[in-house]
């Protein structure tokens, strides 16, 4: 569906896209994620041919993409991230209106925009002009205006920036309803949680370039955490520290002054049961028990070096 | 269709603003020419009398003859013999000029010294023109008293000669008697009515569709970048002149034709059409400029009434001194101001009246392209400055 082969975009001194390579492949939903200033936006725009790039090249649905791709700008939308719409129009008429530029036929028109009105929820809301509608409304409107015309490839650029988690939620279950109903969707966000809720591969990017890229559970395996324990309220010597240290599966420890410790284990089994197994052994009381299994952001930490939202 | 579409649809949620300064034009048109109705705007000229004061100390015969003179030519008012009354009087402007007679000026008159005593509003054309007539009126009666005549004779004599009228008749050079008309002051005023509709109107769309996340939302349709240009500009040209026909519509139903009977329709034609294409820059001026609604009233009403005071559209550019106008050649209403004034006062335009107003025309439309122009280069460089990401 889309091939974006060696990218190079800089502004100046400022390198924004370093020979980035992305596939991605029809009825996906792909993300792309990475903290503010990774690229993301300068990737999007420059698949969308609203920025010159200075190297590379990219392919959409097998054709190159230039600034004059009409035909196929036509089967792209597009739900940028700040909302995009007329203040002087009210909600049916802005989805009628970013619809009519891809879609000229009265009452095909007519028909697409009462189901993306319906699609995103916003039956009650259709006179009602945007200044009156709530934040996650809004956004719900900007999906609107980018979708109504049912295209092949929708490209979504934080689109739940600023949003309610119920407005959220609402959003990201329609995002995986298009892509049931056939369209292929490039997704940004720096949030790790929706990007490992609804996409089917992801590519994490950072200063313009992509350091990893594959299913949620593919860039899990790509690094050593495979757990992590934290256990609060706890009691630790420094001697009690060092052999937890040594226990199988276990790489790195942390007691921190709020009397919690935090362990990190390679993929294996049993690893909780073993570290709750020493501290009884040696009568060690303890509060709250949590093991988790590794997130996106531990994924970018263990590559990058720093939080995913620094 | 549908860029086309969406500006008209904007602009069409704006139409009460078009409205309004329509309304608002026609008032002031009505108003200013209702108050100057009786001064001369139908007539073109009337004669005016001024109040005078006499104080007679003397009451002699050339004393009764001023007192006469003055009662046939402006209205006499009575006033007390006493400084504080007097001065009371022409403070408040009860009257505008007081003569006192003092004693024994036959005497003084026959010996050729100054006879009477003006008492009047500092600097005022009144006081001027009042002081020539009675020092005409007096020079009359000694010219006859060395003549011979006596007192009384001479006194006669030149309250007779002064009983004769001139007739006024205007130069007929506008084919309106002279007079000029009142769609000629309609169109004088017009400036400001499609200044003031056309920003309201036209920038709200210009501030909607410059919103950058907008014009990338446009700029990844399947619609040219060309065509929704073309679309834009034609929607814009829909408007101006829709909106310039209702304000030529109007002066036509109120003035029973109005510039349409005129020798001069089409330089009345080229001239406002010209004001509005400025109308239509200044518009797109202020909304690339403007980011709120408060901020593009303030604008309207900057550019708007500024330029049509300095362009002379309010008041008459003689009126404001040659510094004024030297800065007002700057104006394009200045331009506008100074044809639609050759169109009041020439009925026949000779070749060198022409060329003013082709002048004129050029100079509106040059400001008009150089607004645009300048506007988007600043655009340009600004988007260049911070490119998208």
């Amino acid at each position: 569906m889309l091939h974006i082969k060696n990218l190079v975009k800089r502004y100046g001194e400022l390198v924004a896209l370093d020979h980035l390579n992305l596939d991605i492949r029809e009825g996906e939903i792909f993300g792309l994620l990475g903290p503010n200033g990774s690229g993301k936006t300068t990737a999007i725009n420059c698949i969308l041919a609203l920025l010159k790039y200075d190297k590379g090249s990219i392919t959409v649905m097998g054709k190159e993409m230039h600034p004059d791709s009409y035909e196929l700008k036509r089967q792209i939308g597009v739900v940028p991230q700040n909302v995009a719409v007329f203040d002087q129009m009210n909600v049916q008429a802005n989805i009628d209106y970013f619809c009519g530029l891809y879609v000229t036929e009265k009452e095909k028109r007519k028909q697409l925009v009462e189901e993306a009105i319906e699609f995103v929820g916003l039956q009650d809301y259709r006179k009602m002009m945007p200044a009156k509608l709530s934040g996650g409304l809004l956004r719900r409107l900007n999906i609107a205006c980018g979708i109504a015309h049912k295209p092949k490839l929708i490209i979504m650029d934080e689109p739940t920036v600023a949003v309610d988690p119920q407005s959220r939620n609402r959003i990201l279950e329609g995002i995986q309803e298009l892509n049931r109903q056939g369209s292929t969707i490039i997704y940004t966000s720096h949030y790790m949680e929706e990007v490992e809720q609804i996409c089917s591969r992801i590519m994490i990017m950072d200063h313009g370039r992509a350091i990893a890229t594959g299913t949620s559970d593919e860039l899990k395996q790509m690094i050593r955490t495979g757990e992590t324990i934290h256990i609060s309220g706890i009691d630790l010597k420094q001697e009690h520290l060092a052999v937890i240290e040594t226990l199988p599966h276990v790489f790195w420890t942390d007691y921190d002054e709020e009397k919690t410790l935090t362990v990190k284990c390679t993929a294996g089994k049993h690893n909780l049961i073993r570290v709750l197994n020493y501290l009884q052994e040696q009568e060690i009381e303890f509060g709250q028990v949590t093991s988790e299994r590794p997130t996106l952001n531990d994924v970018f930490l263990e590559i990058t070096g720093k939080e995913l939202r620094d | 269709m549908t860029v086309f579409r969406g500006y008209l649809q904007i602009i069409k949620k704006n139409m009460g603003m078009i409205v309004m300064y329509l309304c608002i034009f026609l008032s002031v048109c009505m108003v200013i020419q209702r108050s100057l109705g009786s001064a001369g705007i139908s007539g073109g000229f009337s004669s005016v009398k001024v109040n005078v004061g006499i104080v007679d100390r003397d009451g002699g015969i050339l004393a009764r003859t001023l007192t006469d003179y003055l009662d046939r030519e402006q209205n006499l008012v009575e006033i007390e013999d006493q400084e504080e009354t007097i001065q009371e009087e022409l403070f408040y402007r009860n009257v505008s000029y007081v003569l006192v007679i003092p004693e024994g000026i036959e005497e003084a008159c026959r010996a050729g010294k100054a006879a009477v005593q003006a008492i009047k509003v500092p600097d005022s054309y009144d006081g001027y023109y009042l002081d020539a007539c009675v020092n005409n009126l007096l020079n009359q009666v000694r010219t006859y008293l060395a003549g011979g005549f006596t007192m009384e004779e001479a006194c006669r004599s030149a309250l007779e000669l002064g009983e004769k009228k001139g007739t006024v008749t205007l130069l007929d050079l506008n084919g309106h008697e002279g007079v000029r008309t009142d769609y000629n002051y309609y169109f004088a005023y017009l400036p400001y009515g499609l200044l003031g509709s056309m920003i309201m109107s036209m920038s709200v769309v210009i501030m909607e569709f410059k919103k950058r996340s907008v014009s990338q939302r446009m700029r990844c349709s399947a619609v040219p970048f060309l065509w929704q240009q073309v679309s834009a500009i034609g929607a814009f040209f829909l408007v101006g002149i829709f909106t310039w026909g209702i304000y030529i519509l109007a002066q036509a139903c109120l003035y029973a034709g109005g510039m349409f009977q005129d020798a001069n329709t089409l330089y009345y034609i080229l001239n406002s059409m010209s004001c509005m294409l400025v109308a239509m820059a200044l518009a797109y001026v202020s909304g690339m400029l403007a980011h709120t609604p408060a901020s593009l009233n303030g604008l309207n009403n900057v550019l708007s009434l500024g330029l049509c005071f300095l362009g002379g559209v309010f008041v008459p550019i003689e009126m404001l001194g040659d510094g004024m106008e030297k800065i007002s050649r700057f104006t394009p209403t200045y331009w506008y101001s100074k044809i639609n004034g050759i169109l009041g006062n020439y009925g026949e335009l000779g070749r060198e009246l022409k060329g003013e107003i082709f002048q004129g025309l050029l100079i509106q439309v040059l400001f008009a392209a150089a607004c645009i122009a300048v506007t988007m280069a600043v655009k340009k460089a600004f988007e260049r400055k911070n490119p998208q990401r």
